[in-house]
């Protein structure tokens, strides 16, 4: 297994079992906004994955308007930087 | 059978009668009405040793067994709620359901939500206190999870219930004294139906070692089941406990018509405060008994038609006594009581609204629970009839309960068959 399928599987996880999101509503392209996620949840998402895999993003990381892929690349990105 | 009249006979339509249509409890007992009722008639303790308290003055509580949160309320409700909210949940969905009321048919806007709680999320507020303090970071739901008002406000958003949504403090009293406001709120015809009661999610170190410090907890750790013993010569204080119930109220006329279930009528309301001290009951229960008082007024009864009074009495020597003291001036040993937290120890802001529910079902089932763990009544206090060994079958026509808390406030709610 990729580091880049490991991160992406944690997101899509984590977003079935902490939030509730219908696994065929998982797609690259939907947005977290689109997933029903609100402004707090976003940041229980920040602090779930810097909790599960180290993986630390500022609190503004991560917006309502972006999709699934972004948020693997934003995490993948802090994983590359540390 | 006596020939006296049935208490609270007559209102006036400015005053309607108040009916309880449903109930739900979560105890250490278990989750349901029924579990909480089966331990407390059976005089089953539930207090243990509690790993949570593990190494403090004092380690006893009553706790829910395997409380799984996610599974019963869902991930996204169960990771942004503290757990006295969840415990207030589940009350309220079993009260609905016992009603027999779909909240998907109802004309939200009049529908209220009041509970009671002393402490609200408390143990969360401590677990990010911990986390902070250690240089993490605090969890982004902190404040929502623990304002005290959240639990009322979740029972209103998962109901859309849009009529008044409060919260009441009233420490040891919350739950009663939402219960009673509730009425008022029928009364007045602000509201249609009113799902009222308490919670409390208390047990965690914080306050097991500040309740501690007041001498105020139970220290004993040689029997665990047998702490937790109201009215008896060896008590030595309360046991730190968690829980929920929620009553749903209507208007009489309101259940008729919809062929509702009527458990009890809620005919009497009485609220005061000790002005004495901010802790200490005053010795004599001088505010209670205003509040006793204040709620037959309102029922329409005197002190001769009460059958049954179930007692805040929460294991502590001062506590129990200036209780005692009151029942007896007022009532001798003419009505059975007993006090319910020698059972499911004391869940503070959420006792009595159990307590209201308990009283309840002893109307439905006119059966009063023994006092758990009453093996030898404090000589001082001697002069009631407090049921103790095994429940015991009586006619209950009227029945109060009653509840203080710090800050000397009480709460004395009258229900009647």
């Amino acid at each position: 297994m990729t580091v880049i399928e490991s991160v992406r599987d944690h997101v899509e996880r984590t977003l079935v079992d902490s939030f509730e999101v219908e696994p065929a509503a998982l797609r690259p392209d939907r947005t977290l906004d689109g997933l029903g996620l609100d402004s707090l949840a976003i940041v229980e998402l920040i602090d779930i994955m810097a909790g599960d895999l180290g993986l630390i993003l500022e609190d503004d990381a991560l917006r309502p308007g972006m999709t699934v892929d972004e948020i693997v690349r934003a995490l993948e990105d802090a994983g590359e930087s540390r | 059978m006596s020939a006296r009249p049935p208490a609270a006979a007559t209102h006036s339509p400015a005053a309607p009668d108040v009916v309880v249509t449903g109930l739900g409890v979560v105890s250490a007992a278990g989750i349901g009405a029924e579990a909480t009722w089966k331990s407390v008639v059976s005089g089953q303790p539930t207090a243990r040793i509690s790993p949570t308290l593990r190494g403090l003055p004092t380690d006893l509580a009553c706790e829910l067994d395997g409380f799984d949160a996610p599974g019963l309320l869902g991930a996204n409700f169960a990771r942004r709620t503290d757990r006295f909210s969840q415990l207030a949940m589940i009350a309220g969905d079993e009260a609905l359901r016992t009603a027999g009321l779909d909240p998907s048919g109802w004309d939200g806007a009049r529908v209220g939500v009041l509970l009671g709680s002393a402490f609200g999320g408390v143990t969360t507020l401590t677990e990010q206190a911990v986390r902070e303090s250690r240089g993490s970071a605090v969890s982004a739901v902190t404040v929502p999870a623990v304002l005290s008002n959240m639990a009322a406000g979740l029972l209103s958003l998962a109901w859309k219930a849009h009529g008044p949504s409060l919260a009441v403090n009233t420490a040891c009293a919350s739950g009663a004294t939402a219960i009673g406001l509730a009425a008022g709120l029928l009364r007045d015809d602000t509201c249609d139906i009113v799902i009222a009661g308490g919670a409390e999610a208390p047990v965690n170190r914080l306050l097991a070692a500040a309740f501690a410090r007041m001498d105020a907890l139970s220290l004993n750790r040689a029997a665990p089941a047998a702490a937790s013993r109201p009215f008896d010569a060896q008590r030595d204080g309360f046991v730190l406990a968690e829980g929920a119930a929620m009553l749903v109220l209507e208007r009489a006329d309101d259940a008729a018509a919809r062929h509702a279930p009527t458990l009890a009528r809620l005919v009497g309301f009485g609220a005061s405060a000790d002005a004495h001290h901010f802790t200490a009951p005053h010795p004599e229960g001088r505010g209670l008994e205003r509040a006793v008082t204040q709620a037959l007024r309102r029922a329409g009864a005197g002190l001769a038609d009460v059958d049954h009074v179930n007692a805040h009495a929460t294991s502590t020597p001062k506590g129990d006594l200036a209780e005692a003291s009151l029942l007896a001036r007022l009532f001798g040993g003419s009505v059975s009581v007993t006090a319910p937290k020698g059972a499911l120890g004391h869940t503070l802001g959420a006792a009595g609204a159990i307590e209201a529910a308990l009283t309840v079902l002893s109307i439905v089932e006119q059966t009063v629970p023994p006092t758990a763990n009453l093996d030898e009544p404090d000589a001082l206090i001697d002069e009631l009839d407090i049921v103790a060994g095994q429940a015991r079958s009586q006619r209950i026509r009227l029945a109060l309960s009653s509840s203080s808390g710090f800050g000397g406030q009480n709460a004395v709610l009258a229900f009647a068959d």
